[in-house]
């Protein structure tokens, strides 16, 4: 009995070996559906097609494949997301009044795809827009009360979603969204009704301002302020955030396929009102992590556009020339930069100098950093990119970075600098010599990069003013915060990037309002002295008039009141099969417009 | 037998009640919260309505009492990452995946690793059993990471005999699609295999030299029925205990491997949620793997018996 026991285990294990030897060496017919070969879309048809654009045959596939982190992917719910990769599949299946892009020499443009066109009143308080007719994919047609709807909706107290404070232009916006969920549906509601969008008829919207804020257009182009179907949301109910089923476009493309953090296919809107502009039949967005796999993928050609970092970028920059593909580098929204604690008693006791800041911020040579040091992104020497524009007038066209003058005149010659941050030790009566100061840096981040980093700015700031540095580096972000929350830091840094195109969304953060005084260590002071340099836009409307009011702001933060140490503008690498064509690259909001991109042979 | 059962099982809810109530008081006690990541760009006002709305302004205690009485009828609570998600449908649309990549990579690789275990054991001190036990080192010293990437790159990349990344879906959710998995249940088995084979051959070699093996061959019994009857036999002991933990590892995901091939599983959900202190989900998932682990072994105590006659079940200490 034991013994049939043990010989059955036996042959079933033999059996099951055989089996397992079958799954090794199979190779099944059929193609699973999560992985449909796109491949075919890079190495193209032999066939000639008779599509011709500029010259140029067009692949008889128009389908293309993407890299697409979709781990960063939360929720279907535009109002409540809050990450590029959510942007990136919203952009192209829903539209709003404006969609993000860049134009033929990669420059941002807001492209006018939900509005046909608009005006705006002389004081620069009403904007109206006239609406394009255009459908859902459900047949219904999009109307400007969607639009009211969604704006309500992103702020009202009760959803708490993230970018509700986009709403804080318009008339009653921050009104509404800065209410608590406590403080009844009656009053919420209310309030909701007084904001400053109204649908004047299906066709009409009107947004009224509180104060010129050209700003709101590229706001507008931001997901969160989509239109919305309230009927639907209704309809799905919980499921609505969570899932695609049920959902309706109005966008280029639909969603067909959805796979949680792996996949999702979006395929073509026949009935989207400008479908003949779009070529491309399908794009298949697969979540490929790791940047090895990328390689092997882009190169043959399965990926048509892939985004690397590090050693990856570095190489496929040098490697560019054979031609198969093109290196592309929008202008950049990014910026890192140092913070000072100057909010608690700092463990140094040197933050509150303005000279012992300049200092600081002297001694980094940022030619060196950004270009033998780490051989990627652009030496910053103000706090706004080139990326950034006041209406359509270039802001950094128009204002010298602060810091050029300054850097030039020390040279980060160490002398000089331990001579400024001396006199800064005197003026606080601190009589310690300069080896006895240590200076606490707080910081996140165990990669290569970030350790360089880190590595980086502990010897320059030792070298060059012959302090000490403390670099702590916490392997956790949340452990990292609760220091920072406590005060236990002189400095810490930050990467920052722009969610709309106007200086505002760098410049805001060290206002009142602003964040940098909930977690950039910034003074109460200091924010209500920014306030009066900044208080002029309110009822500026010229951009030029506006680009002088953030220029005298900017110097007063980088080069006066030295609020921060800016050092690099980030930048980031992409690279393009040149069989792929029209390919945007927008520098804000979203990564990738690819609404009327198509394959060559 | 049945005292014994019923005993166990009443064990099994004690272990788990106490597992999920250390669980969420680390969780508690570890700072940060899912929301801070977050929270730091927004205005104050924006932040505290957030924090309300996922009742996480409430004190630990009360949030602690919430959640086990929910956890009784069986719901975890919905993720603050993934608004939508709780773990039972996480479970239900990820697992299936990583259980399909488990299984295939322990039947390969505990097979394969038996096999050179008892090959090895066989021919101990032979160059047999020298190579095999050389690539058994090499297969553990070597992470699962660099197989893959290997694999990945010459199998598929350079010669171009399998796909890249993919994993099959739909109706070949669980047969077909073959050449999708062949990558990813190879990166994945070499770990099992070293592991088998090492351990079973270090055990055969404890019995081989056991009186009543001694015994059977002076019986004059044949060799194949002294190493399947008597040497195999009481071998697998070890592995038997062993193996439990490598199943419920194996199919609930492994982080490297579904990362590399793109594979929409499990495994990296483990990481994920504590990174990101999503409390629902970690709970979930470390009540679940326990759940699976104390069945696992539960069922191991009940085949010791069918093995070995000497180990008895009681309901006594």
């Amino acid at each position: 009995m034991k013994k049939k026991t043990l010989m059955g285990a036996l042959s079933l294990m033999l059996v099951l070996l055989l089996v397992a030897a079958g799954c090794g060496t199979g190779t099944g017919s059929s193609t699973p559906a999560s992985q449909s070969p796109a491949s075919s879309t890079a190495t193209g048809s032999s066939e000639a097609s008779s599509a011709t654009t500029g010259g140029e045959n067009l692949a008889a596939t128009q389908e293309i494949q993407l890299d697409w982190p979709a781990t960063n992917f939360y929720s279907f719910d535009i109002n409540a997301t809050y990450c590029a990769e959510e942007s990136i599949v919203f952009s192209h299946v829903l539209e709003g009044l404006f969609r993000s892009s860049a134009d033929e020499n990669g420059k941002q443009i807001y492209v006018e795809s939900g509005c046909e066109s608009y005006t705006v009143s002389d004081d620069g308080l009403v904007y109206t827009f006239k609406l394009r007719d255009n459908k859902w994919s459900d047949g219904q047609k999009v109307t400007a009360q969607q639009y009211v709807d969604s704006f309500r909706r992103l702020g009202d107290p009760r959803n708490a979603f993230d970018y509700s404070y986009f709403i804080d232009d318009m008339v009653g916006g921050k009104e509404l969204y800065t209410m608590s969920a406590e403080d009844g549906d009656a009053a919420i509601e209310a309030a909701m009704e007084n904001l400053g969008a109204k649908a004047i008829d299906d066709n009409t919207l009107e947004i009224t301002l509180h104060s010129p804020a050209p700003q709101i257009i590229s706001k507008l182009a931001n997901i969160q302020m989509f239109p919305i179907r309230l009927d639907i949301i209704e309809k799905l109910g919980e499921t609505y955030a969570s899932d695609v089923n049920g959902h309706v476009f109005n966008g280029p493309f639909i969603i067909t396929n959805y796979v949680k953090d792996n996949s999702m296919i979006l395929e073509k809107n026949p009935d989207y009102w400008d479908a003949e502009n779009v070529k491309l039949t399908k794009v298949t967005l697969t979540n490929v992590e790791d940047p090895s796999t990328e390689d092997i993928m882009f190169k043959n050609g399965e990926l048509v556009c892939i985004n690397p970092d590090g050693d990856y970028a570095k190489a496929y920059r040098d490697g560019s020339d054979a031609g198969d593909y093109t290196v592309v580098t929008p202008a950049s929204a990014g910026v890192e930069y140092f913070f000072f604690n100057r909010r608690t008693a700092s463990p140094s006791g040197v933050m509150e100098s303005q000279k012992c800041r300049l200092a600081l911020s002297l001694a980094v040579d940022r030619v060196e950093y950004t270009g033998s040091v780490l051989g990627s992104d652009i030496p910053a020497y103000g706090y706004v990119n080139n990326a950034f524009d006041v209406g359509t007038t270039n802001y950094r066209e128009n204002v010298p970075e602060p810091l050029l003058d300054l850097q030039n005149e020390y040279n980060c010659d160490p002398e000089k600098l331990q001579a400024l941050f001396k006199e800064g030790l005197k003026d606080l009566n601190d009589t310690r010599e300069l080896s006895d100061i240590t200076i606490k840096i707080i910081a996140t981040g165990t990669t290569a990069r970030h350790k360089q980093k880190q590595e980086y700015f502990k010897q320059i700031w030792e070298q060059k003013l012959g302090v000490k540095i403390d670099m702590t580096v916490f392997g956790d972000n949340t452990l990292y915060r609760e220091a920072r929350s406590n005060g236990e830091y002189d400095m810490g840094y930050i990467s920052w990037a722009g969610d709309y195109n106007d200086p505002m969304t760098n410049m805001d953060m060290f206002l009142t309002t602003g964040q940098g005084t909930k977690f950039a260590g910034w003074s109460d002071e200091g924010a209500a002295e920014y306030d009066k340099l900044m208080a002029p836009l309110s009822t500026t409307v010229d951009p030029l008039e506006r680009i002088k009011i953030y220029g005298e702001a900017e110097k007063w933060l980088v080069a006066e009141e030295v609020a921060l140490i800016p050092y690099l503008y980030t930048e980031e690498v992409f690279c393009l099969n040149n069989k792929v064509k029209d390919f945007k690259f927008p520098s804000f909001g979203l990564r990738y417009d690819f609404t009327h991109a198509y394959v060559t042979e | 037998m049945l005292k014994y059962i019923v005993r166990r099982f009443l064990e099994m809810i004690v272990t788990l009640f106490v597992i999920a109530t250390a669980t969420f008081f680390l969780l508690a006690a570890v700072p940060g919260d899912p929301l801070s990541d977050r929270v730091e760009k927004l205005p104050e006002e924006t932040r505290i309505n957030m924090y309300k709305k996922y009742g996480l302004d409430q004190p630990v205690l009360q949030r602690y009492v919430t959640t086990m009485k929910s956890m009784l009828k069986g719901d975890f609570g919905e993720s603050i990452r993934m608004p939508g998600y709780d773990i039972t449908r996480l479970i239900r649309e990820t697992m299936p995946i990583s259980a399909r990549l488990g299984i295939q990579t322990i039947l390969v690789g505990v097979l394969v690793g038996l096999l050179l275990g008892i090959l090895a054991a066989l021919f101990r001190g032979s160059w047999v059993d020298y190579t095999i036990m050389f690539f058994a080192i090499l297969m553990i010293s070597v992470p699962i990471l660099i197989f893959a990437l290997l694999l990945q790159k010459y199998v598929a990349g350079d010669l171009g005999l399998l796909p890249v990344i993919g994993w099959p879906s739909g109706s070949e959710q669980w047969f077909g699609g073959w050449e999708y998995t062949v990558l990813p249940t190879l990166s994945g088995c070499f770990t099992y295999i070293a592991m088998y084979a090492r351990l079973l051959k270090t055990s055969m070699l404890d019995v081989v030299n056991q009186d009543y093996i001694l015994t059977a061959r002076s019986k004059g019994l044949s060799e194949p029925k002294i190493v399947f009857r008597h040497l195999l036999r009481n071998s697998f002991i070890p592995v038997i205990t062993v193996l439990p933990m490598s199943i419920a590892g194996a199919i609930t995901g492994s982080f490297f491997i579904e990362r590399v091939f793109s594979i929409p599983g499990f495994g990296r959900y483990f990481i994920e949620a504590v990174q990101a202190r999503d409390v629902s989900i970690v709970l979930g998932q470390t009540v679940i793997m326990s759940a699976i682990y104390v069945v696992l072994i539960f069922l191991v105590d009940i085949l010791y018996t069918l093995l070995d006659p000497r180990i008895r079940l009681s309901g006594k200490g």
